[in-house]
């Protein structure tokens, strides 16, 4: 498979267009290649570690207002030709959709370059070099005596986009990420370190497990303190982990409709005064594809400016019903606008509170004020008088990340790239008020 | 040479095969024509022992292959039309490997000869690059060569029913909710799942299973002045074929939730605090996957998913003394209930599917296992738990069906538990989940809530979730409904693992009532 995928995706692209010419229909050939490869640890030994390297072939196909799409990892002659006729079967045969938009052809607004997003060195990580990542962090952990586990992923992804209308895009990027945990053999300490990469360079693993251990070894024999209000520093897992939530809720249609807490809220100010939202795949710190899975050219887009809710997702279909511009669908997110110089910053500046390392299990409570609930996890400490004074048993939060935002009233100038389930996040550390921890949890 | 499909060729060696198992585990035909992916000459001759031959000379001391074809289908409509339509296929081998004791994996998506010998080799030379920061070498327990094939029973294979023909049936849902006041939207849905799967291993076994599962939702939407409620429908994911979406009356089914979402969003504010929880099989089965379930995955009990989902209060050694629950709760693991979604021949290690207790009359007593860890808390043999999504997935200890024995004494029904409960909540449906990260403290919701008052249901509820933790809540119950009572519901996606993988599940359950939960008010809207 040493095809570039722009190839594929012409050559596909040709039997579709041969297989629907008669139809009259419009087809979007979408190739990705993704190249992925582990190595997980966990008891200061090796578990399972693996890789695989496919292929997928996305076809859809747009009849009038009737369209379907299949998707297959097989992208021999006959498998495209059957994955095509299947799509153009299955759309023949649907029901009209009446919010069906025109493929994007050549007279679209064409995706400009953006800043290369992949490493050659992360891309060809040896399975030797990945083994010797956990080596490195399995020794650490044998040195201090703790019990550590951690996973690293790492993939190389080419992405081809082509049209029966001649819209042609294509992107490629490198990402790594690398997460670490270590508990003490007590039981009562566990801490979490983590970071996402496009570069092999940027990978300090080394840092990231003695983050990991440091955090389960400070964090062990913890205090109690109620539930309650508090005032918190979230550090940059955290705060990507609520604040993907409240991405999900900006929506213009569902505003329009009724049904989400933006509902009458465009343009208001919501937030802190400093607090920012953007996506940009052009700014060189956070690369991304410079188009979305339509094709869509993107631009950058300010979500949140100095506090305000400028901005809502708006799909093509809405934004002609509506008359609006379509925002185009971003993956990648960066939330800034604070001027704290690092974390340790926050902590000396806080009188009162509690330091979070990360969330877990967070999930929608109650949509319209997108309450979410999750729990604190691997490093919760107490910060007195500028100071880490103890470790902290867990709790089980329910809060809502508009209130993060709209109390947030420090934040870290820079950000980092953290783990993420889908999306790219680039995050900074924050310290906001009036946080619900709402109930204990004797987890560790 | 590309494998294309054939249909399966008598008189083969492989026919031999499973004549040989007397068809014993072979169900149903399906009515509609040849398998997809068959088990043939050429797959065994050209592929599975090329593969298992290359990792042999490689140095592994155990090998298996898997050869996977998994269909997925989506269908999604909103109000009146198609919001989308559409099919994936994956098809593919994966080798796993045992070299020196150390695991390793890789797979294809080419399944011919030459691809399965590379996958092999691929697969050894990653277990090699393990083995310096292995530990504990891999220690397989004993279990028997096995033969044969295995089929989900159905009348009607889902993946041939015309697409047109599933979208009509969530359309027709929508002209029985527009009718109801303030209800504005409504989401239809339906999902398929499909696998075939060869599994042949170095010891000899050979198997062939073609496993269908079916998900029909709805969801209605109603509005007025700035609030919103949304009603979900409680249709079970079942394995079972297009019969069971028919049989399920979506049309009428629409129409309740629709008023379900106007009652609701009338309905006032619940006042919070300890009261007794009686939970609806639709509801409850969630809670059971959560707080029972995934405690006894050993390997996340041993620290193996300390990573991700983190670890459990239900180490090795509390079994056989810890109590997990009041005297009448029982708590079973199975790969054979009828209909779970977990329920198959064999699991990925080529171990038959079995049933076994989790926790008997109150007291922890079992974990789910694999053959590479039941030597870990003594046992001589796998419970047969492992699973793989797809090819290019490892496979790994996955959650089989779990669950919650009804009382065959009491033969209880709802509105008995009902009658018995002075000032509690009753709870359908599924809405939020969340649990912490060894299992202990869990938050739910539902999407249905009635206020239970001197033993009769006194109106809808909303704004409700409920709070507890998982000892004090199985040790609070103390009434369980009967056999007729008991209802399988489950997931096609439950997640675990690192990369993590889809697993479909099932848990089976009666209603039931636990004292003094702690009753939540998520509502911080500032109205009542």
């Amino acid at each position: 498979m040493s095809e570039p995928v722009q190839t594929i995706a012409d050559r596909v692209l040709a039997t579709a267009l041969e297989a629907t010419r008669a139809a009259g229909a419009d087809v979007r050939v979408d190739l990705r290649r993704a190249a992925s490869a582990n190595v997980r640890f966990a008891k200061n030994e090796m578990t399972t570690s693996g890789e695989s390297d496919e292929l997928t072939l996305g076809v859809a196909v747009t009849l009038g207002k009737r369209q379907a799409w299949t998707s297959t990892n097989q992208v021999d002659p006959a498998s495209v030709r059957a994955a095509v006729d299947r799509a153009l079967t299955m759309a023949k045969l649907a029901p009209e959709d009446p919010e069906t938009m025109p493929m994007l052809g050549s007279d679209a607004p064409k995706a400009s370059p953006a800043p290369p997003a992949w490493d050659d060195a992360l891309a060809s990580m040896s399975p030797a070099d990945r083994v010797a990542v956990a080596g490195r962090a399995i020794a650490a952990g044998d040195r201090e005596n703790v019990q550590i586990a951690g996973f690293l992923q790492r993939g190389a992804f080419e992405h081809a986009i082509r049209t029966s209308r001649g819209l042609a895009a294509a992107h490629r990027e490198t990402e790594a990420s690398y997460t670490v945990t270590a508990r003490t053999h007590d039981g009562t300490g566990s801490g979490w370190g983590g970071r996402e990469v496009h570069l092999r360079a940027d990978l300090d693993d080394l840092s990231i497990a003695k983050t990991a251990i440091d955090k389960a070894v400070r964090s062990a024999k913890p205090r109690t303190l109620p539930p309650g209000e508090y005032t918190v520093i979230l550090e940059p897992q955290a705060v990507a982990e609520m604040l993907l939530f409240l991405v999900g809720a900006m929506n213009r249609r569902s505003a329009d409709e009724g049904r989400s807490f933006f509902t009458g809220k465009a343009g208001q100010k919501l937030f802190a005064d400093f607090v920012s939202l953007k996506s940009d795949p052009f700014d060189p710190r956070t690369p991304a594809a410079p188009f979305d899975d339509e094709g869509v050219a993107l631009r950058p887009h300010a979500w949140i400016e100095r506090g305000v809710a400028k901005d809502l997702f708006v799909t093509r279909y809405w934004a002609q019903k509506e008359g609006l511009a379509p925002t185009g669908s971003h993956r990648v997110h960066r939330l800034d606008g604070g001027s704290a110089a690092s974390t340790s910053e926050l902590v000396k500046t806080t009188k009162r509170g509690l330091l979070v390392t990360r969330f877990w299990y967070n999930r929608m409570l109650e949509p319209q004020t997108v309450m979410i609930t999750g729990l604190t996890r691997d490093g919760l400490f107490l910060v007195e008088d500028g100071e880490i004074k103890a470790p902290l048993t867990n709790y089980r939060y329910n809060e809502s990340p508009v209130k993060v935002l709209a109390n947030v009233d420090a934040m870290t100038r820079d950000t980092v790239r953290v783990p993420s389930w889908g999306g790219i996040w680039h995050v900074p550390a924050l310290r906001t008020h009036g946080f619900k921890m709402a109930s204990a949890s004797a987890a560790v | 040479m590309r494998l294309t499909r054939r249909t399966f060729v008598g008189g083969s060696a492989l026919a031999a095969l499973t004549s040989a198992c007397g068809g014993s585990r072979t169900a149903s035909r399906t009515a509609s024509g040849p398998a997809q992916g068959s088990l043939s000459d050429r797959l065994v001759d050209d592929v599975i022992s090329r593969a298992l031959g290359a990792a042999k000379r490689g140095g592994a001391s155990y090998a298996d292959v898997r050869i996977v074809r998994r269909r997925t289908e989506r269908i999604a409509t909103r109000e009146d039309h198609v919001a989308s339509v559409g099919a994936s296929e994956t098809y593919g081998l994966g080798v796993r490997v045992i070299v020196d004791g150390a695991w390793g994996f890789s797979s294809s998506a080419t399944v011919d000869g030459p691809s399965a010998e590379a996958a092999a080799a691929s697969a050894v030379a990653i277990a090699r690059a393990a083995r310096p920061a292995l530990k504990r070498p891999v220690v397989l327990a004993p279990a028997p060569v096995v033969k044969g094939a295995w089929r989900t029973p159905m009348e009607i294979d889902p993946f041939n029913v015309p697409l047109a023909d599933k979208a009509q049936l969530l359309l027709d849902m929508w002209p029985s909710v527009r009718g109801v006041r303030l209800v504005k939207y409504g989401s239809g849905l339906f999902e398929a799942l499909g696998e075939w799967k060869i599994f042949a291993s170095s010891e000899g076994s050979v198997v062939e299973q073609n496993i269908t599962r079916v998900w029909p939702s709805f969801t209605v939407t109603a509005v007025e002045e700035g609030q919103f409620e949304t009603r979900a429908s409680e249709i079970p994911a079942m394995q079972a074929g297009w019969e069971y979406v028919t049989r399920a009356n979506l049309r009428e089914k629409a129409r309740e939730l629709a008023e379900d979402a106007l009652q609701k969003l009338k309905a006032p504010s619940i006042t919070p605090g300890r009261k007794d929880l009686i939970l609806a099989p639709s509801n409850l089965w969630l809670t059971i996957h959560e707080s029972v379930g995934h405690p006894t995955e050993l390997d996340r009990a041993l620290g193996l998913e300390a990573n991700f989902a983190g670890t459990s209060f239900a180490t090795p050694d509390k079994r056989n003394n810890l109590r997990y629950g009041a005297e009448g709760v029982t708590l079973y693991a199975d790969k054979t209930t009828p209909g779970g979604l977990a329920t198959c021949g064999w699991d990925d290690d080529g171990v038959k599917t079995q049933r076994w207790d989790l926790v008997k009359d109150g007291v922890f007593v079992g974990f789910q296992t694999t053959r590479d860890q039941a030597a870990w808390i003594g046992e001589s043999a796998s419970r047969g738990t492992s699973y793989a999504e797809d090819h290019k997935s490892v496979a790994f200890q996955r959650m089989p069906n779990v669950s919650l024995a009804p009382d065959e004494k009491g033969m209880k029904a709802l509105n008995d538990i009902i009658a018995a409960t002075e000032d509690g909540v009753l709870i359908t449906g599924n809405g939020s989940w969340s649990i912490d990260h060894q299992r202990y403290n869990f938050q739910f919701s539902g999407q249905m809530f009635y206020a239970v008052k001197n033993g009769q249901l006194a109106g809808a509820l909303r704004d409700v979730a409920y709070q507890s933790n998982s000892l004090e809540f199985w040790r609070s119950c103390d009434m369980i409904g009967g056999p007729k009572t008991w209802e399988l519901h489950g997931t096609l996606w439950d997640g675990k693992g690192e990369p993590s993988q889809s697993n479909a599940v099932s848990h089976g359950c009666p209603p039931a009532r636990f004292r003094g939960v702690d009753i939540l008010n998520v509502n911080a809207r500032g109205k009542s």
